[in-house]
Protein backbone atom coordinates (compact mmCIF):
# COMPACT_ATOMS: atom_id res chain seq x y z
CA UNK A 1 0.00 0.00 0.00
CA UNK A 2 2.33 2.55 1.10
CA UNK A 3 4.74 1.57 -1.70
CA UNK A 4 1.97 1.97 -3.99
CA UNK A 5 2.25 5.50 -2.54
CA UNK A 6 5.68 5.76 -2.94
CA UNK A 7 5.98 4.71 -6.99
CA UNK A 8 3.06 6.97 -7.53
CA UNK A 9 4.67 9.98 -6.66
CA UNK A 10 8.11 9.05 -8.02
CA UNK A 11 6.14 8.18 -11.37
CA UNK A 12 3.45 11.60 -11.28
CA UNK A 13 5.32 13.97 -8.96
CA UNK A 14 3.61 17.18 -8.41
CA UNK A 15 0.81 16.38 -10.04
CA UNK A 16 0.55 13.29 -7.18
CA UNK A 17 0.97 15.87 -4.63
CA UNK A 18 -1.25 18.72 -5.61
CA UNK A 19 -4.11 16.19 -6.09
CA UNK A 20 -4.05 14.15 -3.14
CA UNK A 21 -3.48 17.61 -1.03
CA UNK A 22 -6.70 18.85 -2.58
CA UNK A 23 -8.96 16.15 -2.05
CA UNK A 24 -8.16 14.97 1.36
CA UNK A 25 -9.18 18.35 2.35
CA UNK A 26 -12.66 17.48 0.97
CA UNK A 27 -12.44 14.54 3.66
CA UNK A 28 -11.75 12.27 0.58
CA UNK A 29 -9.45 9.66 2.78
CA UNK A 30 -6.29 9.89 1.38
CA UNK A 31 -2.56 9.17 3.17
CA UNK A 32 -1.19 12.53 2.02
CA UNK A 33 0.97 13.13 4.81
CA UNK A 34 2.32 9.98 3.43
CA UNK A 35 2.74 11.41 0.59
CA UNK A 36 4.59 14.79 1.69
CA UNK A 37 7.18 12.84 2.88
CA UNK A 38 7.64 10.69 0.23
CA UNK A 39 7.58 13.93 -2.19
CA UNK A 40 10.38 15.40 0.38
CA UNK A 41 12.47 12.27 0.23
CA UNK A 42 12.61 12.34 -3.91
CA UNK A 43 13.39 16.26 -3.72
CA UNK A 44 16.21 14.70 -1.27
CA UNK A 45 17.80 12.50 -4.09
CA UNK A 46 17.63 15.05 -6.60
CA UNK A 47 14.24 13.51 -8.71
CA UNK A 48 11.82 16.60 -7.06
CA UNK A 49 12.87 19.99 -6.32
CA UNK A 50 11.86 20.78 -2.54
CA UNK A 51 10.99 24.38 -3.51
CA UNK A 52 8.24 23.19 -5.73
CA UNK A 53 6.82 20.27 -3.57
CA UNK A 54 6.61 23.12 -0.97
CA UNK A 55 4.80 25.26 -2.97
CA UNK A 56 2.37 22.81 -4.37
CA UNK A 57 1.40 21.04 -1.54
CA UNK A 58 0.51 24.18 0.28
CA UNK A 59 -1.51 25.90 -3.00
CA UNK A 60 -3.06 22.16 -3.35
CA UNK A 61 -4.02 22.48 0.77
CA UNK A 62 -5.26 26.11 1.08
CA UNK A 63 -7.57 25.54 -2.43
CA UNK A 64 -8.79 22.48 -0.73
CA UNK A 65 -9.85 24.19 2.35
CA UNK A 66 -11.56 27.43 0.88
CA UNK A 67 -13.09 24.66 -1.70
CA UNK A 68 -14.35 23.03 1.48
CA UNK A 69 -15.30 26.27 3.11
CA UNK A 70 -17.09 27.63 0.29
CA UNK A 71 -19.55 24.09 0.33
CA UNK A 72 -20.50 24.81 3.96
CA UNK A 73 -20.89 28.44 2.98
CA UNK A 74 -23.87 27.74 0.32
CA UNK A 75 -24.89 24.26 1.41
CA UNK A 76 -25.11 24.65 5.27
CA UNK A 77 -27.32 27.44 6.26
CA UNK A 78 -30.32 26.27 4.69
CA UNK A 79 -29.52 22.82 6.08
CA UNK A 80 -29.38 24.25 9.72
CA UNK A 81 -32.22 26.23 9.33
CA UNK A 82 -34.46 22.46 8.33
CA UNK A 83 -32.63 21.46 11.67
CA UNK A 84 -33.54 23.92 13.37
CA UNK A 85 -37.03 24.12 12.46
CA UNK A 86 -37.69 20.40 12.36
CA UNK A 87 -36.26 20.15 15.84
CA UNK A 88 -37.32 22.98 16.91
CA UNK A 89 -33.85 24.06 19.00
CA UNK A 90 -33.14 27.06 18.18
CA UNK A 91 -31.10 27.81 21.73
CA UNK A 92 -29.10 25.01 20.99
CA UNK A 93 -27.38 25.77 17.54
CA UNK A 94 -27.52 29.36 18.35
CA UNK A 95 -25.40 28.35 21.25
CA UNK A 96 -23.17 26.25 18.32
CA UNK A 97 -22.86 29.71 16.11
CA UNK A 98 -21.48 31.68 18.62
CA UNK A 99 -19.00 28.52 19.63
CA UNK A 100 -17.91 29.00 16.13
CA UNK A 101 -17.27 32.70 16.46
CA UNK A 102 -15.80 32.32 19.66
CA UNK A 103 -13.58 29.53 18.54
CA UNK A 104 -13.66 29.07 14.84
CA UNK A 105 -10.53 30.30 14.39
CA UNK A 106 -7.94 28.56 16.33
CA UNK A 107 -10.10 25.32 15.23
CA UNK A 108 -9.42 25.88 12.16
CA UNK A 109 -5.69 26.49 12.65
CA UNK A 110 -5.48 23.18 14.55
CA UNK A 111 -7.54 21.33 12.47
CA UNK A 112 -5.09 22.06 9.55
CA UNK A 113 -2.41 20.18 11.27
CA UNK A 114 -2.30 18.76 15.02
CA UNK A 115 -5.81 17.36 14.44
CA UNK A 116 -5.73 17.04 10.13
CA UNK A 117 -8.42 14.25 10.18
CA UNK A 118 -10.63 16.36 11.37
CA UNK A 119 -9.55 19.67 9.09
CA UNK A 120 -12.02 18.99 6.22
CA UNK A 121 -15.48 18.70 8.51
CA UNK A 122 -14.18 22.16 10.54
CA UNK A 123 -13.84 23.57 7.30
CA UNK A 124 -17.37 22.77 6.56
CA UNK A 125 -18.78 23.90 10.29
CA UNK A 126 -17.12 27.24 10.01
CA UNK A 127 -18.62 27.80 6.26
CA UNK A 128 -22.29 26.50 7.64
CA UNK A 129 -21.83 28.95 10.73
CA UNK A 130 -20.70 31.77 8.50
CA UNK A 131 -17.47 32.43 10.10
CA UNK A 132 -15.45 35.21 8.26
CA UNK A 133 -13.86 34.64 5.54
CA UNK A 134 -10.86 36.59 6.52
CA UNK A 135 -10.78 34.37 9.35
CA UNK A 136 -11.39 31.23 8.35
CA UNK A 137 -8.59 31.90 5.29
CA UNK A 138 -5.76 33.82 7.74
CA UNK A 139 -6.11 30.79 10.11
CA UNK A 140 -6.15 28.05 8.06
CA UNK A 141 -3.18 29.72 5.73
CA UNK A 142 -1.02 29.50 8.62
CA UNK A 143 -2.17 26.12 9.79
CA UNK A 144 -1.36 24.33 6.02
CA UNK A 145 2.12 26.99 6.20
CA UNK A 146 2.95 24.43 9.39
CA UNK A 147 1.57 20.96 8.19
CA UNK A 148 3.12 21.24 5.03
CA UNK A 149 6.38 22.58 5.78
CA UNK A 150 6.99 19.69 8.64
CA UNK A 151 5.67 17.20 6.24
CA UNK A 152 8.34 17.75 3.21
CA UNK A 153 10.75 18.88 5.62
CA UNK A 154 10.94 15.84 7.49
CA UNK A 155 10.63 14.12 4.04
CA UNK A 156 13.87 15.62 2.71
CA UNK A 157 15.62 15.48 6.01
CA UNK A 158 15.29 11.64 7.05
CA UNK A 159 13.14 10.21 3.46
CA UNK A 160 16.29 8.34 2.90
CA UNK A 161 14.49 5.79 4.94
CA UNK A 162 11.71 6.26 3.81
CA UNK A 163 9.30 3.45 4.87
CA UNK A 164 10.30 3.73 8.19
CA UNK A 165 10.12 7.22 8.44
CA UNK A 166 6.40 6.82 7.22
CA UNK A 167 5.81 4.29 10.06
CA UNK A 168 7.30 6.57 12.78
CA UNK A 169 5.22 9.26 11.73
CA UNK A 170 1.74 7.96 11.31
CA UNK A 171 1.97 6.31 14.50
CA UNK A 172 3.08 9.74 15.80
CA UNK A 173 0.32 11.37 14.29
CA UNK A 174 -1.88 8.34 15.87
CA UNK A 175 -0.69 8.97 19.22
CA UNK A 176 -1.69 12.60 19.09
CA UNK A 177 -4.95 12.61 17.76
CA UNK A 178 -6.24 9.50 20.19
CA UNK A 179 -4.70 10.82 22.78
CA UNK A 180 -6.59 14.36 22.44
CA UNK A 181 -9.70 12.50 21.77
CA UNK A 182 -8.90 10.40 25.27
CA UNK A 183 -8.44 13.98 26.90
CA UNK A 184 -11.07 15.55 25.59
CA UNK A 185 -13.43 11.95 27.06
CA UNK A 186 -12.27 12.05 30.13
CA UNK A 187 -13.12 15.91 30.13
CA UNK A 188 -16.88 14.68 29.65
CA UNK A 189 -16.55 11.81 31.99
CA UNK A 190 -15.67 14.16 35.06
CA UNK A 191 -18.34 16.90 33.64
CA UNK A 192 -20.95 13.92 33.57
CA UNK A 193 -19.58 12.44 37.06
CA UNK A 194 -20.22 15.80 39.05
CA UNK A 195 -23.47 16.39 37.61
CA UNK A 196 -24.46 13.26 38.68
CA UNK A 197 -23.00 13.73 42.19
CA UNK A 198 -25.21 16.25 42.54
CA UNK A 199 -28.10 15.09 41.65
CA UNK A 200 -27.88 12.19 44.26
CA UNK B 1 -7.62 7.05 46.84
CA UNK B 2 -7.81 3.44 45.68
CA UNK B 3 -10.33 2.31 47.98
CA UNK B 4 -12.96 4.95 45.62
CA UNK B 5 -11.38 4.22 42.41
CA UNK B 6 -13.16 1.06 42.00
CA UNK B 7 -16.48 2.90 43.06
CA UNK B 8 -16.23 5.87 40.46
CA UNK B 9 -14.98 3.26 37.82
CA UNK B 10 -18.35 0.96 38.62
CA UNK B 11 -20.42 4.30 38.51
CA UNK B 12 -19.05 5.46 35.19
CA UNK B 13 -20.21 2.39 33.55
CA UNK B 14 -23.34 2.19 34.64
CA UNK B 15 -24.07 6.22 34.10
CA UNK B 16 -22.74 6.26 30.83
CA UNK B 17 -21.57 3.05 29.21
CA UNK B 18 -21.18 4.60 25.63
CA UNK B 19 -18.97 7.46 27.07
CA UNK B 20 -17.16 5.23 29.56
CA UNK B 21 -16.17 2.72 26.24
CA UNK B 22 -15.13 5.41 23.81
CA UNK B 23 -12.71 6.88 26.58
CA UNK B 24 -11.58 3.45 27.19
CA UNK B 25 -10.77 2.23 23.53
CA UNK B 26 -9.47 5.90 23.09
CA UNK B 27 -6.94 5.36 25.85
CA UNK B 28 -6.16 1.79 24.36
CA UNK B 29 -5.55 3.38 20.67
CA UNK B 30 -3.28 6.09 22.52
CA UNK B 31 -0.85 3.30 24.32
CA UNK B 32 -1.43 1.03 21.03
CA UNK B 33 -0.10 3.95 18.75
CA UNK B 34 2.55 5.16 21.73
CA UNK B 35 4.40 1.69 21.88
CA UNK B 36 4.50 1.30 18.39
CA UNK B 37 5.80 4.73 18.18
CA UNK B 38 8.57 4.06 20.79
CA UNK B 39 9.27 0.49 19.01
CA UNK B 40 9.86 2.31 15.79
CA UNK B 41 12.44 4.67 16.90
CA UNK B 42 14.61 2.17 18.92
CA UNK B 43 14.44 0.08 15.24
CA UNK B 44 15.98 3.58 13.84
CA UNK B 45 18.07 4.51 15.84
CA UNK B 46 20.05 1.07 15.42
CA UNK B 47 22.76 1.67 12.85
CA UNK B 48 22.34 -1.94 11.74
CA UNK B 49 19.55 -0.63 9.96
CA UNK B 50 20.51 2.00 8.43
CA UNK B 51 21.01 0.65 4.79
CA UNK B 52 17.22 -0.16 3.21
CA UNK B 53 17.42 -2.90 0.45
CA UNK B 54 16.39 -1.51 -3.14
CA UNK B 55 12.40 -1.56 -3.76
CA UNK B 56 10.94 -1.80 -7.20
CA UNK B 57 9.79 2.24 -5.85
CA UNK B 58 12.84 3.12 -5.80
CA UNK B 59 14.26 5.86 -8.18
CA UNK B 60 18.08 5.32 -9.34
CA UNK B 61 18.69 8.68 -7.40
CA UNK B 62 16.89 7.43 -4.48
CA UNK B 63 18.96 4.40 -4.19
CA UNK B 64 22.13 6.72 -4.97
CA UNK B 65 20.81 9.25 -1.99
CA UNK B 66 19.49 6.36 0.12
CA UNK B 67 23.13 4.57 0.39
CA UNK B 68 25.00 7.70 0.16
CA UNK B 69 26.68 6.68 -3.33
CA UNK B 70 27.38 8.87 -6.11
CA UNK B 71 24.52 9.23 -8.29
CA UNK B 72 26.58 8.55 -11.47
CA UNK B 73 27.59 5.17 -10.03
CA UNK B 74 24.13 4.12 -10.00
CA UNK B 75 23.22 5.07 -13.09
CA UNK B 76 26.19 3.43 -14.95
CA UNK B 77 25.61 0.59 -12.99
CA UNK B 78 21.59 0.34 -14.64
CA UNK B 79 23.29 1.55 -17.95
CA UNK B 80 21.20 4.68 -17.85
CA UNK B 81 21.98 7.47 -20.55
CA UNK B 82 22.48 10.86 -18.58
CA UNK B 83 20.24 13.18 -21.31
CA UNK B 84 20.45 15.64 -18.89
CA UNK B 85 16.83 16.53 -18.41
CA UNK B 86 16.37 14.74 -14.98
CA UNK B 87 13.46 12.47 -15.94
CA UNK B 88 12.19 9.95 -12.86
CA UNK B 89 11.38 6.46 -13.22
CA UNK B 90 11.68 3.61 -10.94
CA UNK B 91 13.69 0.33 -10.72
CA UNK B 92 10.34 -1.43 -11.22
CA UNK B 93 9.24 0.28 -14.39
CA UNK B 94 12.61 0.35 -16.05
CA UNK B 95 12.70 -3.73 -15.61
CA UNK B 96 9.46 -3.98 -17.28
CA UNK B 97 10.53 -1.85 -19.98
CA UNK B 98 13.57 -3.84 -20.88
CA UNK B 99 11.87 -6.84 -20.25
CA UNK B 100 13.35 -8.47 -17.27
CA UNK B 101 12.26 -9.11 -13.97
CA UNK B 102 12.70 -6.59 -11.42
CA UNK B 103 14.53 -8.88 -8.76
CA UNK B 104 17.33 -9.82 -11.16
CA UNK B 105 17.72 -5.50 -12.01
CA UNK B 106 17.57 -5.26 -7.86
CA UNK B 107 20.08 -8.22 -7.75
CA UNK B 108 22.99 -6.67 -10.01
CA UNK B 109 22.24 -3.25 -8.49
CA UNK B 110 23.64 -4.60 -5.14
CA UNK B 111 26.65 -6.53 -6.08
CA UNK B 112 27.24 -3.23 -7.67
CA UNK B 113 27.08 -1.17 -4.48
CA UNK B 114 28.56 -4.10 -2.57
CA UNK B 115 31.45 -3.85 -4.54
CA UNK B 116 31.39 0.09 -4.36
CA UNK B 117 31.79 -0.08 -0.71
CA UNK B 118 34.58 -2.38 -0.94
CA UNK B 119 36.53 -0.02 -2.84
CA UNK B 120 35.20 3.40 -1.04
CA UNK B 121 34.81 1.78 2.16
Amino acid sequence: MTETLFALVSTYGLWVVAGSAFLSCLAIPIPTAVIMLAAGGFAAAGDLVFWQVLGTAWLAAVLGDQTGFHIGRWGGPPLIDAIARRTGRHKLIGRARETVQHWGGIGVFLSTWLFAPLGPWVNLIAGAARLERWRFTVWDVAGETIWVTAYVTLGFAFGSRLEELTDIVTDWSGMIVSAAMTVTLATLLALKLRKTRKMR
Amino acid sequence: MTGTRPGVIKRLWQDAPWLTGAFVLALACTLFFAGRFVAGAIYWADPAHRDVPPAPWMTPRFVAHSWRLPPDMVADTLALTHDGKGGRITLGQLAADRGVPVEVLIAELEAAIALHREVHP
